[in-house]
């Protein structure tokens, strides 16, 4: 076999050119189909990894049927006292959240919005935009009456730090409820959505503006690991039996997630099926021409008593060069493309930050990521493109008759 | 005569050349598909943008997009219709308000969007269940908001909120009926009512927020109808904004989308172009000796080398018709595509289209016959230019 290797080898150099052009065909499409994968991984695994863009958990506790009747009447009434006895793994960020949706008012207009009652040392953790704040400052934590708004709801209100600003609500019970809140700070979001819609107030204003005594609407965790979310959320599960709770994980918050993941796969496989289908025909050619040019020299081989067997191996060894080396090329110059990328990030879409997909907010300068999984899924694909157009010239020498071959020039 | 011959040297090596046809003949059928397909889903985009909330194109009071206050309006409306009208024949215009509000019923309560339309006329929604505006105090709510707020045609529902002097604005309604649109925030948030009503809710007079005009076309670019309508109007107290200019990242995206095609398109030309340039490097070379026979006797090397450009050209040609083939397969082979399922929700402030019926789009065909015309001269100019240099005394002595 290592004979058959090292003529293959010598073979594939002595029309040095057609050679090349065959392997900047095939490494071309390796490139693009690596820094493909490498794109779309990184941008679904930046939104599931990133939660905390969107203020998100990878867990997440509300009472049961909270999440489709909006009633701010069914809290966690005592969701302080067990928090403290969940076990979650290390680095695991928790907090909780009192929430309305209510209605802003300003001397400008109104705007609906999301009362979040948070725990400010909690929230700044849990959400990215808490620490991004434009102008002002995040209101004290005894200021019952600040409030940190968006910058979006904040030009369609015409509000700037100091501003007054009016949040009516329903209470719990079923009264209207309003308060006089003044603007403290300005953040900014990456996605409009929550900088349009999230007002942000210490939790006991929310208590008090809503009617509730103790508690809160829902409770976080964020995780070091996202790929931990279903053991996490089946253990809490299994420490609050009995009690009316409901948990979620970011795959059921955020199914759009796992479905765009499964469709780019689907893409991403049928873009590499296409392209080296066109890359295959092209080397196809090259490989049939240069075996049948060789028909005498093959001729000669078998007229002195080499088997057809050992010259399909001498040029399945061609294609298999041809492969390896283009391979070595397009997987290095793909897995570079796709770490210089994963490190500055590669802007898919001007003009704006983000990009809202039922709730997911995925940043549109995506930082690609290696994945040695998809350079290996493509480098088989190549090699097994490479057996095809290689066996196909091998088998029509093996048809040969030696002294018909010896008589063509 | 030249064209008779490269025609019958594609099929002197047929193998070989139905090798390279087949390959950019998927080529085009690759990219005739993509584009018929993506245009074919931007039109359904589009066509719901302009025919639902956003419309073609919208006149506001001055500064509205930027910071839409509820007391920026336009005072005259029926004056800025007439002119607009004057601007640009043809066009439809629909008076709406649109405001916030809190939307309460029992012990359920949402924030909801307050619209007000002209009733009739308005393609903004198709009635669900009930019936549409009509008696005095009715409104019909998005489908989504009827289920959130747990009421049915017939319910009753207080809205509250501030009006435009700064005054509380509060009434209660009766709920007609419930509707579904092309936006799912519609659905899910909005509160529709008689423009009268809206404006005196919202204590307006007789102010609206947005001139809402659909044209009649089907146009991306409304450059010339913005610049006959913005000079038909006061800009001192107006402004008008196109689907695109209130959607920038809607827009941003499906011109990303197309650079991104036309991305795609450039690597199919560069890999199919290799292969095109081997197959007639090594079409060039088997046939050096004869090649040098044509020009000892006397053919111009302009002449050799327009026969090796257009055995090329041969080539793509039936590749072309081969490929819009395979693609109209393709395409009528689905037949219709359905994105709603893919992507629930609004996506860039639109919901996906569930029905995109997929036809071949004469559009497509420029950027393929392009790209495959370009991709057999790119291939074939070097070896052509080699035939052409050839000396016919070294020709003739290639075996």
């Amino acid at each position: 076999m290592s004979g058959a290797l090292s003529l293959g080898w010598r073979n594939i150099w002595r029309n040095r050119r057609r050679t090349l052009i065959s392997m900047s065909a095939i490494g071309l499409g390796l490139l693009l189909v690596i820094f493909y994968s490498g794109l779309a991984s990184g941008m679904l695994g930046d939104a599931k990894n990133q939660l905390d863009n969107a203020g998100m958990g990878h867990v997440e506790l509300t009472a049961t049927s909270f999440r489709e009747k909006h009633d701010v009447g069914l809290f966690m009434p005592d969701v302080d006292e067990w928090r403290q006895t969940l076990t979650l793994p290390p680095g695991s960020e928790v907090g909780t959240r009192v929430l309305a949706r209510g209605l802003a008012t300003s001397a400008r207009g109104n705007e609906p919005v999301q009362v979040m009652g948070v725990n400010w040392n909690d929230e700044t953790r849990l959400s990215a935009h808490l620490r991004q704040v434009k102008s002002g400052a995040l209101p004290g934590a005894d200021d019952e009456h600040g409030v940190l708004i968006g910058d979006t709801l904040a030009e369609r209100l015409n509000l700037k730090v100091g501003s007054k600003l009016r949040l009516m609500v329903q209470r719990t019970d079923a009264e209207m409820g309003a308060d006089l809140f003044r603007v403290r700070g300005i953040f900014h979001s990456l996605s409009p959505d929550i900088g349009r819609r999230q007002v942000y107030v210490s939790q006991a204003s929310a208590r008090t503006l809503l009617g509730l005594e103790s508690g809160a609407h829902q409770l976080i965790i964020q995780l070091a690991d996202p790929t931990q979310s279903d053991v996490v959320a089946s253990q809490i599960k299994a420490a609050l039996t009995g009690k009316p709770i409901e948990v979620l994980t970011w795959g059921e918050l955020l199914p759009i997630l796992r479905r765009m993941e499964g469709l780019m796969d689907n893409v991403a496989f049928f873009m590499a099926a296409f392209v080296y289908f066109l890359v295959g025909l092209g080397v196809l050619n090259t490989m049939l021409m240069s075996v049948l040019e060789r028909t005498r020299e093959f001729g000669v081989l078998m007229a002195l008593g080499t088997r057809p067997g050992q010259i399909v191996k001498v040029v399945l060894a061609e294609s298999f060069w041809i492969a390896t080396v283009s391979v070595v090329v397009g997987a290095a110059l793909g897995s570079w493309l796709s770490w210089y990328f994963g490190h500055d990030g590669f802007q898919v879409m001007r003009g704006s930050d983000a990009m809202q997909l039922e709730g997911a907010t995925i940043s549109t300068l995506v930082k690609t990521r290696f994945n040695p999984k998809d350079v290996f899924q493509a480098t088989s694909l190549v090699y097994f493109m490479a057996l095809v157009v290689g066996l196909y010239p091998a088998m029509r020498i093996t048809k040969l008759q030696p002294a018909e071959a010896l008589r063509r020039t | 005569m030249l064209i008779t011959m490269a025609w019958r040297n594609v099929w002197r090596n047929a193998r070989r050349s139905i090798i390279t046809m087949t390959a950019m003949s998927f080529g085009v059928a690759g990219i005739v598909a993509l584009y018929s397909y993506r245009e074919a889903a931007y039109d359904v985009i589009i066509r719901d943008i302009t025919s639902g909330l956003i419309g073609h194109l919208q006149v506001h009071g001055l500064g509205y997009q930027e910071a839409p206050g509820i007391a920026t309006v336009v005072k005259n409306p029926v004056q800025v219709e007439a002119a607009l009208h004057g601007a640009l024949p043809g066009a439809k215009s629909e008076r709406r308000v649109i405001g916030a509000g809190l939307a309460g019923s029992g012990d359920r309560s949402a924030p909801v969007m307050v619209l007000g339309v002209e009733p009739g006329g308005t393609t903004l929604y198709h009635l669900d269940k009930g019936e549409n505006l009509g008696a005095k105090g009715t409104v019909v709510i998005g489908r989504e908001l009827a289920v959130d707020l747990q009421i049915a045609p017939g319910s009753e529902l207080v809205l509250v909120s501030q009006g435009a002097d700064g005054s509380v604005a509060n009434d209660r309604y009766t709920v007609a009926g419930t509707f579904t649109s092309s936006s799912a925030e519609l659905d899910a948030n909005a509160v529709v009512m008689p423009l009268a009503e809206a404006q005196s809710f919202f204590a307006l007079g007789d102010g609206v927020h947005q001139l809402v005009v659909k044209l009649p076309t089907d146009r991306e670019d409304l450059t010339p109808e913005m610049t006959a309508l913005r000079s038909a109007l006061d800009l001192k107290t107006l402004e008008a904004l196109s689907w695109s200019e209130m959607l920038p990242q809607l827009k941003a995206s499906l011109d990303q989308k197309r650079k991104n095609g036309a991305f795609m398109d450039f690597v199919i030309f560069l890999i199919v172009g290799l292969g095109v340039f081997n197959a007639m490097t090594m079409a060039v070379f088997e046939r050096t000796h004869e090649l040098g026979v044509l020009a000892s006797l006397g053919t111009r090397p302009r002449r050799l080398l327009g026969m090796i450009l257009f055995e090329a050209l041969w080539q793509a040609g039936i590749a072309f018709v081969v490929g819009v083939a395979i693609a109209a397969l393709i395409l009528y082979g689905i037949g219709s595509s359905d994105l709603s399922t893919m992507m629930k929700g609004d996506v860039m402030g639109v919901r996906m289209p569930s029905a995109i019926e997929l036809t071949l789009l004469p559009g497509s065909l420029k950027g393929a016959a392009l790209t495959a015309f370009l991709t057999a001269i790119a291939g074939a100019l070097l070896p052509a230019f080699r035939a052409a240099r050839l000396r016919p005394v070294d020709a003739l002595r290639h075996t």
